[in-house]
């Protein structure tokens, strides 16, 4: 009898304590979700797909383990090339990590470029196959890309590999797009971002896209006169040279060609190597790439090389090999 | 000189924790603590497949090694506080302990204050040591990162043609900061306070169900499924009191009473928040601890309103 009572008395005392402390417990977890200390609750979605890991990371620290032996499991598994296998790794991977951007970074960037780089080599099919299974493995890594940002806004890690991927000279897809996250990144107030990097990278990605040089050319002289950081590098200096034989600025508004480059000489080492670097003649080759430089430019900066070797006298054999690799395909 | 005995003596708790510190200490606990250095020793050579080399590999290093190092520190200790905890009131019983200790004028709400008072400071030590081993280990593995990322980082830059020694030195300083939030900081020791408050919580929930129950092995069971009932109850509320479907009107029943019956395990989760070193306010830590000991003095004297009157 005695315990029956002691039973229904503990259960009324907790029953009323319960009562007491669920309105305290429920704003403290609220306060917390707020400041973003506990971590977000799984849908039972990513639950389903984590399958039995998804019950045992709920108990706590141990997302973070199981995510780094996944990834193991994914790199083994894009070994192989099963690329599908492998996306559907990363992607229980970021449903336990949501906000390490190390894993939408890894993830996106292995199907963009390494899966689809993959099916473009692939023999066994096709080149209409190929062409479909590139552009499926292409758009599941930027579908990827996209969902890592929605989770980690402003995120400068995706931001950056989303840009560049946009960029990627083996199929350069969205330029303006790619402009507008350097942008986003180049005028951020956070600390935390490193501008520098955005303040000729914006630039030279203007130099791709047709009808932007006018912005181009302004950002450069910008970078020429007030760049806190000095970059007066060989590239700055031929990106300026070019844009402004290309958009034919009056020559009291130039900035003189003594001021670029300390001789002809040297001005035309700095423009081949410019030409290597934005129009790798090697990648040039396939099927798919472009050069980092739109066809005013591109010509601008071909003429300017063949003038400077006629003026140079440089024997036939030293003459950069051109006309007979680059042809533009516009995008 | 007056025979009346106080309810509740500090001194006396005292006595009775220290002596269940000893006993605890006897039965060789500690050795679980070898296992534990094993563990963090292993996750030290721990190493991300490093083909794409991105701005956050190190922290991440830093996040698997905290992750498993929280995850087991509180594996340890929630086992521990629960087998500890019900293996105490048995084994007095069983060494007739209790009957020295119960005839004197010790008041049984003391005695349990006392024994529970006594597990909570084995967990203490127990966690703080374990905090030791982490944090050095911790230490060095950051250490390692941060001078091989600086020299990355200032590698990089130079080869992308920033030679200003200020903006590499700023960089630097940037990159070394964001490593260093990550290590062994304020923050990860509130997210190992917290593990220990679940530990204390689990403890009261142990030494309650002991006083009921005559089996050891019930009270660790029971104890087991309260304490993944603590952690599940969160998720069961949103899928069932979210949810619209007319059959699971019994489930949102059930769902509505859980938190109101059991602990609610997951506001002590801001371990997690310590291992994305995102910054834990103060205010939290105190209202987690106002949390933690009012759950254990409503166990406590659940458990002495039980113990009361038990014979043995």
């Amino acid at each position: 009898m005695r315990f029956w009572v002691n039973i229904s008395v503990v259960f009324a005392s907790l029953l009323v304590f319960g009562l007491l402390k669920d309105s305290f417990e429920s704003s403290l977890r609220e306060e917390m979700y707020e400041e973003d200390l506990l971590p977000r609750q799984m849908s039972f979605r990513d639950r389903d797909k984590l399958g039995q890991a998804g019950y045992a990371v709920i108990l706590g620290g141990l997302r973070p383990t199981l995510a780094s032996l996944m990834n193991l499991r994914a790199h083994n598994i894009q070994g192989e090339g099963d690329w599908y296998a492998a996306h559907e790794v990363y992607e229980k991977i970021v449903a336990m990590q949501p906000n390490s951007s190390y894993y939408w970074d890894y993830g996106a960037w292995h199907m963009i470029l390494n899966a689809s780089g993959d099916a473009m080599n692939d023999q066994s099919m096709t080149p209409a196959e190929r062409e479909l299974l590139w552009k499926e493995y292409w758009h599941l890594g930027h579908a990827f890309l996209e969902k890592g940002l929605e989770e980690n806004p402003g995120d400068q890690v995706l931001l950056d590999t989303q840009a560049t991927q946009w960029l990627n000279s083996h199929r350069m897809t969205k330029p303006g797009d790619a402009v507008d996250n350097f942008y986003f990144m180049l005028e951020s107030k956070d600390e935390n971002y490193k501008t520098y990097l955005y303040e000729t990278k914006v630039l030279y990605t203007l130099l791709v896209i047709p009808g932007r040089e006018a912005e181009a050319y302004e950002g450069f002289v910008n970078v020429w006169k007030n760049s806190k950081y000095f970059q007066r590098n060989p590239s700055v200096r031929v990106s300026l040279s070019i844009l402004q034989e290309s958009l034919q600025i009056a020559p009291e508004h130039r900035i003189p060609d003594a001021d670029l480059f300390p001789n002809n000489r040297v001005k035309m080492t700095m423009y081949k190597n410019f030409y290597r670097v934005k129009c790798n003649t090697f990648a040039l080759k396939r099927l798919t790439d472009q050069p980092y430089l739109n066809p005013s430019l591109y010509m601008s900066l071909v003429r300017t090389i063949r003038d400077l070797e006629r003026e140079l006298n440089e024997p036939p054999s030293t003459r950069m090999n051109i006309e007979d690799i680059y042809t533009y395909k516009p995008w | 000189m007056s025979d009346k005995v106080g309810f509740i003596s500090p001194s006396r708790i005292w006595v009775i924790a220290t002596n269940t510190f000893t006993q605890l200490v006897r039965m060789k606990v500690f050795y679980f603590l070898v296992v534990f250095a094993v563990i963090i020793l292993a996750l030290n050579f721990f190493e991300l497949p490093g083909a794409r080399s991105t701005a956050s590999i190190a922290e991440q290093h830093l996040r698997v090694l905290k992750g498993s190092a929280l995850f087991a520190m509180e594996s340890f200790a929630v086992i521990f506080a629960i087998a500890a905890t019900a293996l105490l009131l048995p084994k007095d019983v069983e060494d007739r302990t209790l009957y020295t200790i119960l005839c004197k004028p010790v008041p049984r709400l003391d005695y349990l204050f006392g024994k529970l008072l006594g597990v909570v400071l084995v967990i203490f030590v127990a966690v703080a040591i374990m905090d030791i081993l982490m944090s050095v280990s911790l230490h060095f593995r950051m250490s390692g990162l941060v001078e091989e990322e600086l020299v990355k980082t200032k590698t990089k830059l130079l080869r992308q043609g920033f030679t200003d020694e200020a903006l590499i030195n700023a960089e630097l300083v940037k990159r070394e900061a964001n490593i260093l939030a990550h290590g062994v900081t304020m923050n990860l020791q509130w997210g190992v306070i917290a593990v220990f408050f679940k530990a204390v919580v689990i403890a009261g929930v142990a030494i309650l169900l002991s006083t009921f129950s005559s089996s050891t092995l019930f009270t660790i069971i029971v104890c087991a499924i309260v304490y993944f009932i603590g952690h599940f109850q969160s998720d069961a509320r949103q899928l069932f009191l979210e949810g619209t479907e007319e059959h699971w009107k019994g489930f949102k029943m059930i769902s509505k009473a859980i938190p109101i019956f059991f602990p609610d395990f997951q506001v002590y989760g801001i371990s997690e928040a310590a291992k994305e070193a995102t910054l834990i306010p103060r205010v939290m830590v105190v209202k987690l601890f106002l949390l933690t000991g009012m759950y254990s003095c409503v166990y406590v004297v659940l458990s002495w309103f039980v113990f009361r009157k038990k014979e043995f």
